[in-house]
This record gives structure tokens, sequence and C-alpha cells, in this order.
């Protein structure tokens, strides 16, 4: 089972992945959207006036988990949706596009190459959850990507999916796309709605949960491009199709974005619960045979897992959380036996401390200490005490934050002390460049 | 009301609350930075993790809802171990630099460190420093101890209504920032430094003279507008009286007026006491030269001239004017002394130049509402009233209601610029507003199904739209401010506005200028009213009377005709010819060198005790806080031995206390309240002149703040110009920038023309109180500008 679901309109053979190819067969048009089945979903809701409660309850049967990093059930996240109530104004549905943690290149895919699907699962769910208006918010350097989701609204409005009096019925939704001006913190879901409100992406703190008090005041729900973009699917296919693809609380297929030290690095949807070891396999296996040393599986904010573990390990929600991480985005960082692991931490930290908002005290100072320990330890200025300092530090932040980017610090750190800590320990005392690259 | 437990105690708490509110309504002190109870919630410093049963992470207690049965923990390992660590953290880039902070012993990073840092540092690099933000004559900045809590920017949001400050950048170099430098415009910026936790915003004109715990704090009532804001002076020296300086002004919560803030001109008046200006020992002029005199040749004097004049002349060829600083105390002796002396020529209404009206008003004036009524309207509207420089501290509670749903209506004689959006406005000049004025209440009336009250002319778009939005509203505040008061057409105004008032079920009320205005009317300051508030059959004179049918003998208190009054030309000319001026003042002047004879130094609000009448009626009593300057006396000590001098009887107060209770008993009497006459028809009003429009900028109101150095430097340049919009600057020829030339009369100033659009046609503003507009013609009256040679 590949490409079924968010690329089902790319070809199925990965080799052929290339910009010709894709350029060639044009699988961001309507045309070629509907070739394979696309808007028959929304005509079918449009035209039996599906009950919203049903496309939730469909949700829900299908296991689909939030994309976006947290996996959290989407048909449940839906049903937390107020329902409308008179003279309550707007209700918001949110795309988050904003994909830009490290390690994770899905999104743009989509919004690339399959713009129509997504657009198509954002009508789905503000039908379902009776938002009249839904917004796309793409990263600032999205400039492809943005073209093609504009361009996508264009001809969805012309062919009348969007819009007033959608294919002649009552049902009207507007549906806009927006940019952020860069930066890793407009991802997380409240930043986003502060973005697009025009103020400082800063994270907003909880309570009020979007789902009452969102996009400018009003209930919101935001889920992850990857999510929205697999819901014509599973309404098409149907829940118990996507559920089985899975494994019983990870439900249907989901897409890995494989980087690093591999032959043929780029994006899997497989699904859910396929061993680590086949999609490994599928990305061409380790460059110049190399051995695996370590694999980041969701993204840069979850914990490193030791290679031979994670050859052991099912990738679906459960399976990676068994081998002391998360899935994640599904961000698969691939790292062989050449990698100084404390390069790495090093480098992670240096993002997090930039990318910090800097709102909160723990993360607005702790990531920038974060990042001078490790850097001390890399150039061989530190002490042994500096690895202790560093995991209390680390530990100081987590669950002390507005959001989780406090975590996405915090976990990296513990996870290569959990599992390195001897390469930490000789930079301390062999001095720096302990491991050959 | 629902339960919690707040470290093993159960507690009954408001639903809704944080666990913060919850905590400090019953003592329990949970930690915290950002928090402050007057602005929007943050969570962003984290200091306030407390723990709380079932869940996994601490929570922030200033954003964490109670709820039933909620179990917290303030003090716990789990508790105390979050709370250390945000501290760790918030120390690892500030500074340690508190002996040479001028916020060290009132610093609350400082304060808490001590019971959540750590002696020894486990953080080895360097740390952040921040460029100096340059934020005007008013704050000083050291953004390396800023600890990023946004308090500031928050105030200046929400309460300032102006958002100056923002953050910039993120991260560790996450800061706050003007973004384009430029110097604070708020009135209310001073707020800013008592918000700010540590010593990253600090009181230029106030830091470096001394530590906080060297200050004494005396409590005082603010001395520049009709609110009486509450605050704390705080003075050096405790140990020796006589040399014990004010060294700061801060505020002193009430919740009921001013909250927790004050407005700058209240914090940075202080300057102004120590100004080379003081008067500090009687000084007499003989033959056209002063020379300094003992109190006791100076009060001789003062009784054998006036005591001459008033024999050979009658009482009745005395004249006598109080300033708004003058305290309720020193008011009635004053009138006291008037009267005994046979004169009922006393007035205190220095802003004020159409009286035909007095005997209807109220004793004193009103605000029609209480202050803290301002919160919870639906519609305020104000009329003629440049709030926000005249009444500054009214804007933090207009400024945050604007976004529960309040909305403000204006007809103003320009477009002053209002912290807060107005919903509707109306500018115009004084005729076209009392036009406008009588089209909205005949528009109004006719809504309501009364009979027209006034012809009037058509309402113009805007007057209808405030029409409509008065008759949806149902609370409703009306306010005449200050400009309205000035006018010409006050008494036509005041009527409209009841009527209105009356159609519409609003509140209405005046806010006249001046910390006093109110008490010195209440004790009988006024010709037409005695001490107890009963109406006089035959009124004395008023100030405008007073100047045009001139006295032989004034007696002034604590004013500066030449920057105080309308008529400021007329006054001073009319000054220059009296055969005796004796001013009671803290401050001399060249100009009151010319006019005044003697000069007796008094003693402005710090050095003297007494009590002030605010708006609402509340009279507050403040105690002086240092002895008087030099030889200078409470003027109600000056007044008493005046009387002796005189040989008046019943002057024998021995103290304070004795002038008040005679105080009290005269004004037990109940305020006689009357109906204001309705308006039928409009005065008639003359089209074509250029009127002047002629505001006070709020540091240039008093002779205290007119001498407070640093809020002089405030002072910007379309403050201190003739300003005209473009089309009358065209057809006078004039051009922004050019030098022109004002006259009323045969009085005349030179001074910079600004073209600003804010100005409605036939107006040219040329604010009062400057130095360059000092002794100028009179406000509210017709002028003509022409191109300067010079
Ligand atoms: C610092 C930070 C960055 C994030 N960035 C993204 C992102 O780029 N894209 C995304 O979909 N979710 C991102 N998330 C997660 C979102 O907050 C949110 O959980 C998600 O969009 C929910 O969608 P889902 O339920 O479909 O997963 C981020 C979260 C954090 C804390
Ligand atoms: S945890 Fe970091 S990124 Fe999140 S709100 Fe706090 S400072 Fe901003
Ligand atoms: S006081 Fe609660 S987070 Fe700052």
């Amino acid at each position: 089972m590949l490409n079924e679901v968010c690329y089902r309109v790319m070809p199925k053979d990965i080799s052929s992945w290339d910009d010709e190819t894709l350029s060639k067969e044009k699988t961001w048009t309507l045309e070629a959207y509907r070739a394979v089945g696309g808007y028959q979903v929304w005509e079918k809701i449009i035209r039996e006036k599906t009950p919203p409660m049903d496309i939730i309850a469909q949700l829900k049967q299908s296991v689909l988990r939030g994309r976006g990093g947290a996996g959290f059930p989407t048909g449940l996240k839906w049903s937390f949706m107020p329902p409308q109530l008179p003279g309550k104004g707007e209700k918001y549905v949110l795309c988050n596009s904003d994909e830009s943690e490290p390690g994770t290149c899905k999104d743009r895919f989509i919004l690339s190459n399959n713009p129509h699907q997504l657009l198509e699962g954002m009508l789905i769910a503000c039908y379902a959850m009776g938002a009249k208006v839904g917004y796309n918010l793409m990263r600032g350097e999205f400039w492809l990507p943005f073209n093609r989701c504009e361009e996508a609204l264009r001809e969805a409005t012309e062919a009348g999916y969007v819009g007033a009096n959608i294919l002649g019925s009552d049902v009207s939704i507007a549906l806009h796309n927006a940019a952020t001006l860069g930066a890793y913190i407009c991802g997380e879901e409240t930043a986003l709605m502060n973005a697009l409100e025009g103020k400082r992406p800063n994270p907003r703190f909880k309570p009020p949960f979007p789902a009452n008090f969102g996009l400018w005041g009003q209930p919101t729900t935001i889920n992850n491009t990857e999510t929205i973009a697999s819901v014509p699917v599973i309404l098409q296919r149907g829940a118990d199709w996507f559920a089985g693809a899975g494994t019983e609380k990870s439900g249907g297929t989901k897409i890995f974005c494989v980087s690093g030290h591999v032959n043929k690095p780029g994006n899997y949807e497989i699904a859910l619960g396929t061993p680590f070891s086949e999609l490994l396999e599928m990305a061409g296996g380790m460059r110049n045979g190399a051995k695996l040393k370590a694999v980041i599986p969701g993204g840069s904010s979850m914990p490193v897992i030791p290679g031979d573990v994670m050859m052991k390990t099912n990738l679906d929600y459960e399976g990676v959380m068994q081998s002391g991480s998360m899935l994640g985005s599904g961000g698969m960082i691939i790292m062989d036996e050449s990698t100084c692991m404390v390069a790495v931490a090093r480098r992670l930290s240096r993002f997090y401390m930039h990318e910090s908002c800097g709102q909160c005290t723990p993360c607005r100072e702790g990531s920038g200490w974060v990042y001078r320990l490790m850097c001390a330890i890399e150039e061989g200025r530190a002490e042994m005490s500096d690895i202790d300092r560093l995991r209390r530090v680390a530990k100081q932040i987590e669950g002390r934050t507005i959001c989780v980017f406090g975590e996405a610090i915090a976990w990296p750190v513990e996870g290569f002390l959990k599992h390195f800590r001897h390469e930490f320990e000789a930079c301390i005392k062999q001095g720096p460049r302990t491991v050959k690259r | 009301m629902i339960d919690i437990q707040i470290n093993g105690q159960t507690y009954q708490v408001l639903e809704g609350a944080s666990i913060i509110e919850a905590a400090d309504e019953h003592g329990i002190y949970i930690p915290r930075f950002c928090y402050h109870k007057k602005l929007s919630v943050a969570a962003n410093c984290r200091m306030c993790l407390v723990e709380v049963a079932n869940m996994k992470k601490p929570m922030p207690a200033c954003s964490t809802p109670v709820s039933p049965d909620m179990v917290i923990f303030t003090q716990s390992e789990k508790a105390l171990e979050a709370q250390r660590s945000v501290m760790e953290f918030l120390l690892i880039n500030h500074p340690l630099d508190c002996p040479v902070c001028d916020q060290g012993g009132a610093c609350e990073l400082q304060d808490l460190s001590i019971g959540f840092g750590c002696s020894e540092s486990d953080f080895g690099g360097d740390k952040r420093a921040v460029d100096k933000l340059e934020l005007g004559p008013l704050l000083q900045t050291y953004m390396t101890r800023c600890i990023q809590c946004t308090r500031c920017i928050r105030f200046s949001r929400e309460l300032g209504g102006l958002s100056e400050l923002g953050m910039i950048d993120r991260g560790g170099g996450e800061k706050v920032s003007t973004y384009v430098e430029r110097d604070l415009q708020s009135e209310l910026s001073g707020n800013m430094i008592d918000v700010c936790p540590v010593g990253a915003l600090t009181a230029k004109p106030s830091r470096f003279a001394g530590r906080s715990w060297e200050y004494v704090e005396h409590e005082g009532v603010a001395a520049h507008d009709c609110l009486g804001s509450n605050m704390y002076w705080h003075s050096s020296q405790h140990d020796n009286v006589e040399t014990r300086e004010v060294m700061r002004v801060v505020p002193k919560e009430n919740e009921s007026i001013n909250e927790c803030w004050i407005s700058d001109r209240d914090r940075f008046s202080f300057e102004g006491l120590t100004h080379e200006s003081r008067l500090l020992s009687p000084m007499v002029k003989h033959n056209g030269t002063w020379k300094e005199a003992s109190w006791e040749a100076a009060l001789s004097e003062c009784a054998d001239k006036l005591g001459s004049l008033i024999d050979s002349n009658g009482g009745d060829c005395l004249g006598v004017l109080a300033g708004p600083q003058t305290t309720m105390e020193e008011g009635f002796l004053l009138q006291k002394l008037t009267r005994a002396l046979g004169s009922k020529h006393i007035d205190s209404r220095l802003r004020e130049q159409d009286f035909s009206d007095q005997a209807c008003r109220l004793p004193s004036p009103r605000l029609g509402c209480q202050i803290a009524d301002l919160d919870s309207l639906d519609t305020l509207f104000f009329f003629g009233c440049d709030v926000r420089t005249q009444h500054p501290v009214l804007t933090t509670r207009i400024n945050p209601s604007i976004e529960e749903g309040l909305s403000v209506c204006a007809m103003n004689p320009m477009d002053y610029a209002y912290t807060f959006p107005l919903t509707e406005q109306v500018v115009a000049g004084p005729s076209a507003l009392l036009q406008q004025l009588a089209a909205l209440v005949a528009l109004v009336a006719k809504e309501k199904g009364e009979s027209a009250v006034i012809s009037a002319e058509k309402p113009s778009a805007q007057t209808q739209a405030i029409a409509k939005r008065l008759l949806n509203s149902e609370k409703i505040a009306l306010l005449m401010g200050e400009h309205a008061l000035a006018s010409t057409h006050a008494s036509a105004f005041r009527s409209l506005l009841s009527q209105l008032a009356t159609l519409v079920g609003a509140s209405f009320g005046e806010l006249p200028y001046g910390a006093n205005t109110v008490g010195l009317q209440y004790v009988g300051c006024v010709p037409h009213r005695q001490a107890d508030g009963m109406a006089l059959a035959e009124p004395g004179l008023d100030i405008v009377g007073m100047m045009e049918q001139p006295r032989r003998a004034y007696v002034l208190c604590q004013l500066e005709p030449e920057s105080d009054v309308l008529q400021a030309a007329k006054t001073l000319k009319t000054l220059d010819e009296a055969a005796l001026v004796i001013c009671l003042t803290a401050f001399e002047s060249d100009a009151m060198r010319q006019y005044a004879d003697i000069m007796l130094p008094v003693a402005p609000p710090s050095e003297t005790s007494g009590q002030f009448m605010n708006i609402e009626g509340s009279i507050q009593s403040f105690q002086a806080v240092t002895v008087p300057h030099g030889d200078a006396r409470p003027a109600w000590k000056v007044l008493r031995v005046l009387a002796n001098f005189l040989k008046l009887d019943h002057f024998e107060y021995r103290s304070l206390e004795a002038v008040r209770n005679d105080l009290s008993v005269v004004c037990e009497s109940e305020d006689s309240v009357c109906e204001l006459p309705i308006l039928k028809t409009l005065p008639s009003l003359k089209e074509n002149e250029l009127i002047r429009l002629a505001p006070w900028p709020m540091v240039r109101s008093d002779a205290l703040v007119r001498r407070a150095s640093s809020l002089q430097k405030t002072l910007r340049a379309e403050q201190v110009s003739a300003l005209v919009n473009a089309a009358v600057a065209s057809t006078h020829g004039l051009s922004d920038g050019s030098q022109v030339k004002a006259r009323q009369g045969d009085s005349e100033i030179e001074i910079t023309l600004r073209v600003d659009d804010r100005i409605p046609d036939q107006c040219v503003m040329i604010p009062s109180g400057l130095s360059i507009s000092a002794g100028f013609g009179s406000a509210e009256q017709a002028v003509t500008l022409e191109k300067s040679n010079a």
C-alpha cells in the first residue's frame, strides 16, 4: 500500500518521482484530481445533505489521528466544536501548513502536487463543524505551494465547489490561502492564529482552548495539512478501509519523510504499523552500505532512537512510543555511523534557541543555556558536571512553558543523553571531533 | 462561589477567578512577575507555577481558572522546585547590578530572588546585554535588566491606549521596543515605571536621588486636576524635618478614583517645588523696587494699605481671586476675610467667562456620576473636553472599557488626539458647535415625541449618528469639559446638555480644571454664594466683572493671572492700574513683579496641610510633607494673621482643625439644587471671525507644573505653535512654519504657525499657559492673524 491517500494523484512508482514526471502529469490541476475521483465525496455530501454528525462518526471510526505531531484523534477533535448558536458569530477551520519541523517535508508535497484534495478536505471539515470560513495558512517560504493552492482555489471556485451556494445548494463556505512570515513557532496552533490575526505569532496560553476561543476569539479547529487531506479518501473508501490499513490504535496510512544517510530520501506514504526496516528498504537502504546508528523518528523535537532499537520498531504511534520516542510529524532523520551525536544535538539546540518565540522564561533563557552547554561540550571546553547540568536545565524547561516548544527543546537533549552519553563524555575528556566523519 | 483547597485549607472563591486571584483574595502570596491585577494575563514569566492535584505539570496560577474542589499547593516541593527553576532562568541573564540600580530595595525580582534564588550561580556564560531605549525626558531605560514580562507593553496598550511599546526579535534576543525610536507620547507613561517589576524602566527626574528604604512615605492628593488622585510623596531625611525634601511621587491605590495610576503631571510636578523662582521671603515694592521684608513688616504693610483703601473707598474696592491649589480651609478663610472687609467680589472660576446662569448651577460642579461608573457605561459623550490631556487618569478607565463595548461620542472644537476611538464625532468651531448641539437636542426631543424645545439648524450626519447612539444606549454619561466651560457660550451649552441628559436619561456633569476648583466654589469663593451655599440676593462681581469694573485693590491667592486666566491681557492691564495688588504665591514671575505690590510666600501643596474636594464631591485631606521652603508659610496661616493685622473679629484660629471645624459647620447646609434655565433660542452668533481656541497643554496648567523641568521637555512642537487648518492658512496667506502675529485688541504675540487639519474652520488654536502666550489676549474670543514681517 503506497501513496493511496494524500498522494493518490501521484505516480505509484516512487523511483519516477522527479520534478519532470510531476510537471508532465500536472497532478495539481482540477482535471487531474477529478480523474482520480476528486470532489466526488464533496458532491455527494452536498447532494445528500449528509448530516455532519455522520461525517464525524466516520472519522472517529477511521481512527485518523492528527498528523501535525501530537497524534490527537481527529474525529474527537472535530466533535469538540460547539454547535452554532445564534448570534455567536463565526466558527473557523484552520489548516496548519506551516511545516517547519526539521526533517519534515510532506505537507509541501501535498500543497504543491495535490492541493485540490486539501481543499476538498477543508470543505468537508468546514461542513462537518459548521464553519463558514476556512484558512489554509502556509509558511512564508512556500512560494510554489502557495501559488498552486491559489490556482487550485480559483479552479475550485469556478467549478462551484467553494463559495456561496455551493453546487446550487444553500451551503456557503469561503476558503482562503494565507502565508505566515516564516518562523517555526508559527506552526504552533495558537501562534498560527495570532499570525493570521496580524499579531506577533506568540503561542497563547490555554485554557481557553481554540475550540472555544480561537481565531479572532471564535471557536476554531486546527488540523495539519496531511490530516485534512486524508479526509476525502477516508470518506470515499470508507472508514473501515482506512482503519484496516493501519493498526488498531493508529488507523490508515501516514507519510514518512525519510532524510539523511539513505540512498533514496523522500516522502513515503505507507500503512501505519509498517516495520521501520521495510521503510528503510524502500528508501534504498543506507548510503554506501553504512551501518545505521540512530534515527530521529518524528521530526527534530522527538527523542533520538538508536539504530538497533529502531530496526525492531513498527511505525505506528504506539510502536515508536514503546521504543522511547514519538511518531510526531513522521520526519525520519536517518544517521549512519559517521555521525557525531554531540554535533547533531548541538545543531538542533541551536535551532531551538533561534526559534523560541521568547515569551516564556524557561524557554527563552533555557534554550540559550542548553545551546551554550552543547557548544562547550562539543568544543571540549566543558566539565563532566556540565552533562548533568545540561540534563537538569532541559528538565527545568520541560512542562513549564506556554506551548510544547519547551518539550521540543528538552526531549532531544534527554534522548541524546540517554543513548549517547558516552559521546558527550568523550568530547569532554578527549576534546572535540571524537567521532570520525 | 465555589470551594477550593489551598495548602490544605478550604476557601470559598469566586467561580471563574484564576488561582492567583483566588489566592490573593485570601492573602496567600504566589510569586509573580508578569501578572498584574489591572492588566490582561500574559502568563509568560512562569514564576507563579503551583502544584494542582491530579495535574502532571505545575500550573501557572495566573492563567489557570479555579474549578470546584480544586486542590492547590503553592509551597509544595513540586511548586517550589518549579518556582526556583524559573527564578534561576530569570537570573542567568539578569545583571547583578543591584548596588547601582535605582530599583534596588524596591525590586520585585530582588525580593523574590531572596526567597527563591541561589547565592551561587550555576551559569557560566556571559550575560546578555541590551541597548538602552530612548523614551524621552521622563523614563530612563536599562533594557539589560528587562525580564520580558511585557507589563509595560500591556499597560501602554490596554490602559494608556497608545500601544507605544512592543516586542521585537525573538528567543533570548526578544526585546521591548518602540519599533521606530521616538519619545513616549502618553500622559500616563510614568505608570510604566511602576508596573516594571525590575529596574529596566526608571524615572529620569528622580532616579539616583536616594534609596527606597531611606524615603518616608506620605499620603497625598494630586494637585493638578479635579479627580483627586491619591498618591504618595516620598521624602528624604526622615530624622530631620527641617531638611526634608520631596524626592519623588508614586501612586497610592484608590479603587474608586485612580485605581493604581497617576498622570505624569501628578508624578513629576514635584520638580517645580525647588524651582529658582520660588518666593522665599515676603517682598514689598517701594517706588518700583522690590525689597525683602519680614513677615511682620510685610503683613503690616498689607494691612495698612488695604485698610486705608477700604477706609476711604469702602470694602467694595477689593477684588479677590483664588487659584485651584488653594485648599478648602484657605478658600474658606479667604472668602471670610473678603466678606469681613465688606467686599462681595471673590471668584475662583478662573477659566470661565460666561456666568449668566450661575444662580441656577449647583453650588459646586459635579461629575454627575461616580468616577468608577465610567467603567460600566454604554455611551460616554464628551462635549468640548480634551480628556486625554486635562484628566489623563480618566482615560485609564475609558481605554479598557472600549474593549468591553463602551462607545464614546464627542462634539469638540478640534479633533483632539484621544487615546481611544470615537464612535461618532462632530468637530466644529464654537458657534457651529452650539448649532449642532441645539440640533442634537431638537432631534432627540423629536424622536422622544417631546415638543421641540429649541429651533435649530439641520443636524449634520454625525450629529444624527450621535442622536441615534444616545437614543439606543441605556447607561449614558454626558460630560462638559474645560473647553465648553471656558466658552462664551458656556451657559447655553450647559442648558442644552442638561436638557439632553433629561431626554435620554443620562447623567450630566462637568470636568473643570484644577485640583480644588470644586472645593473653592463649595466654600464660597464665588461672588454669588456664601460659604454655606446660600445664594446671595445681590451677587458680587465675578472674575470678568472685576476686570471690566476695575477695583482699587486685589488679593490674588495662588495664581499667576498672566498664565492662569482666560482674559489674560485685560486682567494684567487692570492689575497694573490697581492701587494695590497683594499676591499670596509660592512662585514669583517677571509679570508678577510688574503688577504686584506685595508678594507673600505661601506653601505649595506638599508644604501645607488641608483638604481638596474632587469632582465627585469627596473631600480628601492631606498633611504637609516638608516644612515650607525659606520663609514661606501655609496660606491659611498667612490669611489668619493678615486678618488679625486687619483687626477683624473671629479669626482667632489656633490650628487648621479649628478652621476645618468652622468650615464643616458652615458647609453642612444642603446643596441648593435648582433647575437650569431651558434655552429656547440660541444666542446670536457672529460669523466670519477667527476664534481663538486656547487650551492649556497638560504641563502648562498651573504654576507648579510650569516649573517642573522634565515635564517641560515633553512639550511637542504642535503644543507651542499656533495651529490652523489648511483652508484657513491659505485664506490668510500663511504656510506651515511661518511666523505669524496674532492680535486681540492691542495685545499681540508672535508665534510659529503650523497647519493642522484637526482644527476646524474659523478657528486658530493658540495654546494658553505658555511663556510666549503669557498675558496674551482672551481665550475663546476673536483674534486676527497676519504674517510677521520679521
Ligand atoms: C513549536 C511547534 C511547532 C509546530 N509546528 C507545526 C507545523 O508546522 N505543522 C503542523 O501541522 N503542526 C505543528 N505543530 C502542532 C500544532 O500545534 C497542532 O498540534 C497541529 O497542527 C494539530 O493538527 P493535527 O491534530 O491535525 O495534528 C507545532 C507545534 C508546536 C508546539
Ligand atoms: S515555550 Fe517557547 S516558543 Fe512556546 S510560548 Fe514559551 S517561549 Fe514561546
Ligand atoms: S505571573 Fe503567572 S506566568 Fe507570570
